[in-house]
Formats: C-alpha cells, structure tokens, sequence
C-alpha cells in the first residue's frame, strides 16, 4: 500500500507540473500582447512597456516560467490589473466561498447517492425503488442552470425561505451559512447524487448475484452483513470512479451555480476575470482550481487502492 | 435405514419449484435421501437435472422469487430445518457449522476485496462466538489441517494471490474450524485440474477419516464416484430414479437412464472433460413435465406400460437398491 500511495504521489506531482506549464502559456498562447489586451489600445507606449517589464514579460520564457514558479512558492501569484491588489489576496478571499458550496455538495452528493443507491438495490422493484429511480433520472436530466432557477424561484422568490443572494460564511453565522447555502449546495450536488445512486444500485445488483455472496451466506453470515460489508466493499470500486469524475463536474459547477446564485467565489473570478482580460487572476484561478482536481484524483485513486487490493498490486 | 441414530441429514419427499413466466418449473420434484455420520455420498445426472437446486434448497438458500421450497422436509442431527425462516438465526446457525458447501467455481467463490484470513476468522467469529485474535489463530490451524504451507502469511494473502487448488482449500477449511458435519461439496473438483483434483479429494476423503465429517458430492465424473462415494443417487428431471450402492448402480443398473449414462463414459476412471452428456436427445424442460415417466421420448425400452403414471422408486435388490421404472422387473427385456 505504501509503495502504491507513494506512485500515485509522484503521478500528481507530475501532473501538477504538466498542467502547470498549460497555465502558464494561457498568457503567451492567446492573440496578441497580453497587456495591450488588458489594458486598452488607447494606452500609451510606456506605461505598456512599464507594466510588460513588472510582469517580466521582457525576458526569455524558459526564465519566465522559473520566475513565475519561484514567486508563487512564496506566495505571489502577480497583482491584478483591474483590482491594483495581490492575485493572492484574491484567492484567498474567494476561494472560502467555492468550498462552502462545493465541499457539502461533494460531501452531500456521495453520502445521498450512496444511500439512495443502496436502498433502491436492496429494495430491488419495490414503490420505493420505483420512485427513488425516477427521481434520480429527473436529477440527472435535467440542466444545471434550471434547477437552479427553479429553487431560486420556489423558494426564494415565492415561498421565502431562502435569501436570493448574500453567502454568509459559517465562520459569520452557522444558521446565516445554512439559510444561504441550502439552495446552491442541493443545485450542485443534485447530479452527482443521480449518477452516484444509479452506479451504486446496478453495481449492488450486480454483486450480490456473485458466487463470493453465495458463499457468504451458505457460511451463514447475516444478510445485513452481507448487504453492508461484503457486497458494498465489491459494489464500490466502480463508484470510485465516478466520484472521481464528479470532483470536476462538481468544479465545473461552481462558475455556473455561483453565477446563478450570485457568490462572490472563484467561478465568478474566472468569469469576470476573462471578460476583464485580467490575465493574472485568471492565471492564478486556474492554477488552483487545478491543484484542487489533481489533489481530488489522488485521494480518490488512494482510496481506488484501498479498497480494491487487485488495483493495489497492479499498480503499485 | 437399519441405524436411525446414525443418520445425520434426512430429506423426505422434497419439492421446489421455480414459478416463471413460463410457468411452474419443477426443479426438485419429490426427493428423498439420507447421509449416514462419516458417509461419502454421490448424486449424479445430466446438467439441470436439479442437483444444486436440491442441495440449495437443503441449506434454505434457493433464490426467493422465484424459487420456493413447496414441501418435504430437511431433517438435520433430528430437527426439520425447513421449520426455520430461510433469514432466522437458526438456519445461520446450521449454515456454515452444521452443514458447509463448497461449490464448483473456486476462483470466484471467495471474496476478491477481503484477506483469506479476514474470510476465515469472520465465520469462525460468527459460529464459535470467539474474538478476532482466536478467530485468527484458528483460522490459521485450519488452513494448516487442509495443507496450506506457510498458513501464517498465507492468511494475509488476497483470493487473487492463490491458486484454484489453494481457494477450495480455503474454502474447505472454513468448515473444518467450524466443525461442520457435513459437507455439501457440488462439483467440488470440476474447475480443477486433474492432478489439483484428487488431492482435493483427498483431502474431503481425510476430513471423513479424521473428524467423521459426512460428505455429499455432486458431480459428473463417475471416476470420483467409484473411488470416494459409498452410496449414489442418480437424478433425471428432479427426481431421484435410481439409488444404491456405488457397486451396484456402477455394476448392476436397473434404470435405462443409468444404463445410458455409464455407457456414456467409456472408462470409469474418465476425467472430467468427458461429461455425461451422450444419451440420445434431450432432458426434458422442468417446466412442461408429461404426467409419466419424464424419460419416456429418451428412453429405448419405452412402451405403452409407461404411460400410465410416474413410476415410483421400488426395491429392486439387496442392499437398498432402488428404482422407478414401470420395466424394472422385465430385466429380460433390458438385456442388451
Ligand atoms: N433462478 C432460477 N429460475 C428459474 N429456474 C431455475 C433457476 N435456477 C434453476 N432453475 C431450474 O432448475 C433446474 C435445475 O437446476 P440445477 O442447477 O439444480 O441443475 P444441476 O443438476 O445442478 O445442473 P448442473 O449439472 O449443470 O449444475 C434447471 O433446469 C433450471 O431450469
Ligand atoms: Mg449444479
């Protein structure tokens, strides 16, 4: 296991590098002069040549690109050209925002589906199967942005319950915090909560029909036991894999759900950060939100090792 | 039956159905048998004849729907196990203690995602009601008792890690830490290869010798048969139409059913490849059973005499040799 855990590592590490290097060329790959861009055509010659030399535009990229990697271990990620403050100061003001939302729904998405996936599979064509499934399948149909709208407006707009907009951080007000982020933490885990259950229940149903069951219940182990331990262990592997997969749908998410709910967090960032051509913030997002998804699939293929010892020897 | 007491599994007139779309399927139509303490027994017939169905059933373990146990009675060490709920303590109890099974597919029948050990000491746990370290050390004089080398770390081993041979090993040492007493072993060797083979059996044949374990094997090598079963029962359509001593089956047929699967193998001691498959035609479909002898369209002695109902078993020689078949006694006309 340790041997595997410390391949999986280096495997990260080398793609935190690789995505790195993608990060850095969004500057250089996109037409034209990043900061003639940014600043306007109308700006004059010198202040140009003033702000290339603050971003060491001037010298050669390989130099660049070490600078770059140097200051931000020291935590600069470079100023931003519209805010005239710290890339980092940035983030780290944002940033909480995102996790307030994603990490419940992430969280909230796999413990639901989970459930939901188990129940229905125990409870094979029973009402409470039939109807579990037709509401996941509603989850996974329908698009992101109108589920959205349509608590907004439920609930929000006619009932009440829920402030339209104004995240409060649990650190302000747990209660302000539960009252703002019920709505967009259920908008953003609705789907990974559909395909989490659905992969679950075919996975159990699948299991349970295996020889290994069989001969766990001819050894006279309980049906709770069976159900719970030996079958789920087997019924999770796959599952794996699919939480992996919606650690990035659940990113992906964020610029939507925040959008649409209106947090102040790093999708907005992006957003106005690409519209702004404010190179550095979005630099800098990008950068951590894809440190976020690679250190995600590495707890997740850890987790891949630990519960399947066939991976764990293949791989390792 | 001349000593009750030393009976250990009693079935009595055993029925189980399937109930389809297609309608009622008779899997085990009115089966009786009996295991003696320290038996070796045989029950053979063609594939879906309803061998595994019986013996699923025995354990309560036939999948429910579609299947259900419609009648007869499971007498075990004296107590009707078909009394007990399929999911009740009791029957667990019986499960795994009483009455282990060990089934053909060695390679899927243990849990990929947990250790042997762990799969041990958990049924070792359950029945002996002991704590995980002595769960663990039994576990590991069991897999000593089979012959497993190196038991210690072998423990620590994944399924995946072990050989075909090596699993029913394991799979045999859960029922010696638990003490079963009998061993319902369906076609414990097929999967294997020959060499892997008879020391498996072997090893079953030991258990009897050693613990006075009983053991029912299930098979389609008559191989096996003639060297390890005492007594066997021959199957067709879900009934059991012919039983006796493994000599007097093997030597003396009386059923044109056995005639015809003996002539099917052309060495007694054939391996397993050569199933027994080579009478002529089809087993009939459980599902739309004629009101006679189910092997009529097969059988080459059939005349109108056996359209007039099931022929029930009836002695036919010394030593409890049984049979159903309305010719039986015209042993002239069988003669070939
Ligand atoms: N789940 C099921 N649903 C419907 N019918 C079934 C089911 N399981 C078994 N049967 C029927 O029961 C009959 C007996 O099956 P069984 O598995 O006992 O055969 P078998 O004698 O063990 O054959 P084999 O030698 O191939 O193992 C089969 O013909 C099949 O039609
Ligand atoms: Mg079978």
């Amino acid at each position: 296991m340790t041997s595997y855990i410390i391949k999986r590592v280096l495997a990260s590490i080398a793609v935190i590098f690789i995505v790195s290097i993608f990060v850095f060329s969004i500057i250089h790959l996109l037409p034209g002069d990043p900061v003639v861009m940014a600043l306007g055509l109308e700006t004059p010659m010198e202040d140009i040549e003033r702000v290339r030399e603050e971003h060491h535009l001037n010298d050669p990229l390989p130099q660049q690109y070490i600078t770059w990697i140097v200051e931000m271990f020291h935590g600069d990620f470079g100023d931003s050209l519209i805010e005239f403050r710290p890339v980092a100061d940035i983030i780290k003001e944002r940033l909480p925002r995102t996790l307030a939302i994603g990490i419940p729904a992430f969280v909230l998405g796999i413990l639901l589906g989970l459930l939901i996936g188990i129940v229905s599979a125990v409870r094979r064509g029973k009402a409470i199967d039939q109807t579990l499934t037709f509401f996941t399948t509603l989850s996974i149909g329908t698009p992101q942005f109108w589920i959205g709208m349509l608590l907004l407006y439920l609930f929000s707009i006619k009932l009440h319950w829920f402030p339209m907009r104004n995240l409060v951080m649990p650190g302000e007000s747990i209660l302000g915090y539960l009252r703002s982020a019920t709505l967009p933490i259920i908008c953003s885990c609705l789907q990974m909560m559909g395909s989490i259950s659905r992969q679950t229940r075919s996975n159990m149903l699948e299991v349970i029909s295996q020889d290994y069951i069989r001969t766990a219940r001819a050894n006279g182990i309980s049906e709770k036991t069976i159900v719970y331990k030996h079958a789920l262990k087997n019924a999770l592997i796959p599952v794996v894999t699919v939480i992996g997969m919606n650690l990035r749908n659940i990113i992906a998410g964020a610029v939507l759900i925040e959008n649409i709910f209106s947090i102040p967090g790093i999708g907005v960032t992006m957003t106005n950060a690409i519209n702004n051509r404010d190179y550095w913030v979005l630099q800098g997002c990008v950068l951590i939100v894809s440190f976020i998804a690679v250190f995600g699939n590495l707890v997740v293929d850890i987790l891949y090792g630990y519960i399947d010892p066939r991976i764990r020897e293949a791989r390792g | 039956m001349e000593d009750n007491r030393n009976i250990l599994l009693e079935v009595k007139h055993l029925k189980t159905s399937f109930f389809t779309q297609a309608g009622e399927v008779k899997a085990v139509d009115d089966v009786s048998y009996y295991i003696k303490k320290g038996e070796i027994i045989a029950v053979v017939g063609e594939s879906g004849c309803g061998k595994s169905v019986t013996q699923m059933s025995v354990m309560q373990l036939v999948q429910s729907p579609p299947g259900k146990i419609v009648g007869g009675e499971v007498i075990f060490e004296g107590q009707n196990l078909l009394e007990y709920d399929r999911n009740s303590p009791e029957m667990r109890a019986v499960r795994g203690a009483g009455i282990a099974m060990i089934f053909q597919e060695p390679m899927t029948s243990l849990n990929p995602v947990f250790k042997i050990g762990t799969q041990l000491s958990e049924v070792i746990m359950i029945h002996k009601k002991v704590d995980k370290k002595t769960a663990w050390e039994e576990g590991i004089k069991a897999l000593e008792a089979v012959g497993i080398p190196d038991a210690k770390s072998r423990m620590e081993n994944y399924p995946f890690q072990m050989s075909g041979g090596m699993r029913q090993r394991v799979l045999i040492a859960i029922a010696v830490a638990c003490g079963s007493k009998l061993i319902i072993a369906d076609e414990p060797t097929t999967a294997l290869d020959v060499t892997t083979q008879a020391q498996v059996m072997e090893l079953l044949q030991s258990l009897v010798k050693t613990y006075g374990t009983s053991i029912l094997m299930v098979t389609h090598n008559l191989g096996l048969v003639t060297r390890y079963a005492e007594r066997v029962y021959v199957m067709y359509a879900g009934k059991v139409i012919e039983s006796g001593t493994t000599e007097d089956i093997l030597m003396h047929p009386v059923h044109p059913y056995t005639k015809g699967l003996l002539n099917s193998v052309p060495k007694l001691d054939a391996s397993d490849e050569e199933r027994l498959v080579a009478i002529k035609g089809q087993p009939p479909r459980l599902s739309e059973l004629p009101s006679y002898c189910a092997f009529y369209p097969r059988c080459p002695y059939a005349c109108e005499e056996c359209k007039q109902g099931y022929p029930i078993l009836e002695e036919v020689g010394p030593n409890e040799h049984f049979c159903a078949c309305w010719m039986k006694n015209k042993e002239v006309a069988h003669a070939e």
